[in-house]
């Protein structure tokens, strides 16, 4: 039977395989710990995780002092692409990176089918 | 003793050494247009002089790097004989301390706060993040050789400053440090707060787990710390 990192990685890999717009994709802990992870080489994992992890903890900072209310998404949109975190569970963020072009609402349903099957894993 | 010595094909009358030295060890010799380490033995080793050097010609060598230097009672004579004024530490009073004590406790206590407020749960990797920034200013750490080895540097490293002890398990890697006296203990009970679990040991046990991982490239997690008289936190090697 696959590890839990091995099914993490496969989810991760189907939802790259989704989208060409789908750059890469990891999952990271609050701690900022790389969990399993799809980004393209010359990324810094590590970098990416800890500032994942930090913008989870500013995304739910702000959602419950502005809305009062449990943070779920946040994104950035860059000028060349978009960075979409999506908190997995209590204590895991989803960090999607794409394209441009990408299609974002087509990129949100696939977040949320993704999300839920890795929260059953983790 | 620091050895000043000046190749004196090289040296081209700049008098940098001479400006810059702060104890005043060079002479500027006019007739044979060269600068000369008259006082060698007052020579503290801070190197200025090597690094301002424009020609590369003057070397102070047999240097032993000494940390916190101005902490150590002979650097501190060297430095009233030539400033002419009595080190700092021996004029302040124990109010002064205590002053300063809480001062400090103040704005530790409010940055580890603002961290907090600013990051949420995120405010454990700003703590590891800085460690790992920190490691770069601490290159002597990289020369050792295994884990044990690095801990013992930094041991070293920080003696002017606190003490702790480790162990690392030799079935599974994880860490032990154990601080002695740590002095955000206080700082934090000055705050009303439980030390080992406040904000600001968190943040200063992340940064240990990440400075390890820099030296060592084996990432670390924190485990739960334990804030008795002696603080104690064990680091869990990552897969």
């Amino acid at each position: 039977m696959a590890s839990r990192t091995e099914r993490i990685q496969d989810v991760l890999r189907g939802l790259r395989a989704a989208s060409p717009d789908i750059i890469g994709a990891s999952v990271v802990s609050i701690d900022g710990f790389v969990i399993a992870s799809v980004l393209p080489s010359e990324i810094d994992e590590e970098l990416v995780s800890g500032m994942a992890a930090a913008m989870l903890g500013v995304g739910e900072r702000i959602s419950s002092e502005l809305m009062g209310s449990a943070m779920e998404q946040t994104y950035v949109r860059g000028e060349k692409g978009y960075v979409v975190l999506n908190a997995v569970g209590g204590d895991s963020v989803l960090v999607v990176l794409t394209t441009k072009e990408a299609k974002l609402g087509l990129v949100f349903i696939e977040l949320k089918r993704r999300c839920a099957e890795l929260s059953q894993i983790i | 003793m620091p050895t000043v010595s000046i190749e004196t094909k090289g040296c081209r009358y700049c008098s940098l050494c001479h400006d810059i030295c702060p104890t005043d060890v060079f002479d500027m010799d006019e007739a044979a247009g060269l600068a000369v380490a008259a006082r060698p033995s007052d020579c503290i080793g801070c190197t200025s002089c090597e690094y301002i050097c424009p020609s590369r010609c003057l070397k102070v060598s047999d240097v032993e790097r000494q940390r916190p230097f101005y902490r150590i009672e002979e650097n501190a004579n060297i430095v009233a004989k030539f400033l002419q004024q009595t080190p700092v530490t021996s004029a302040l009073s124990e109010d002064d301390v205590a002053e300063a004590l809480q001062d400090v406790a103040v704005r530790l206590n409010a940055l580890g706060d603002s961290v907090t407020e600013t990051m949420g749960r995120g405010n454990k990797v700003v703590g590891r993040r800085a460690g790992k920034l920190s490691a770069a200013h601490l290159p002597e750490m990289y020369e050792g050789r295994d884990l044990q080895q690095v801990l013992d540097r930094l041991q070293r490293r920080f003696a002017g400053s606190f003490s702790f002890r480790s162990e690392v398990a030799s079935t599974d890697g994880r860490i032990g440090i154990h601080f002695d006296r740590c002095a955000l203990a206080n700082v934090v009970k000055k705050h009303g707060q439980e030390p080992g679990k406040a904000v600001l040991c968190t943040l200063f046990h992340e940064f240990w787990a990440g400075l390890l991982s820099e030296f060592t490239h084996q990432q670390y997690a924190l485990e739960a710390p334990n804030g008795g008289p002696v603080c104690s936190l064990r680091l869990k090697p990552r897969d």
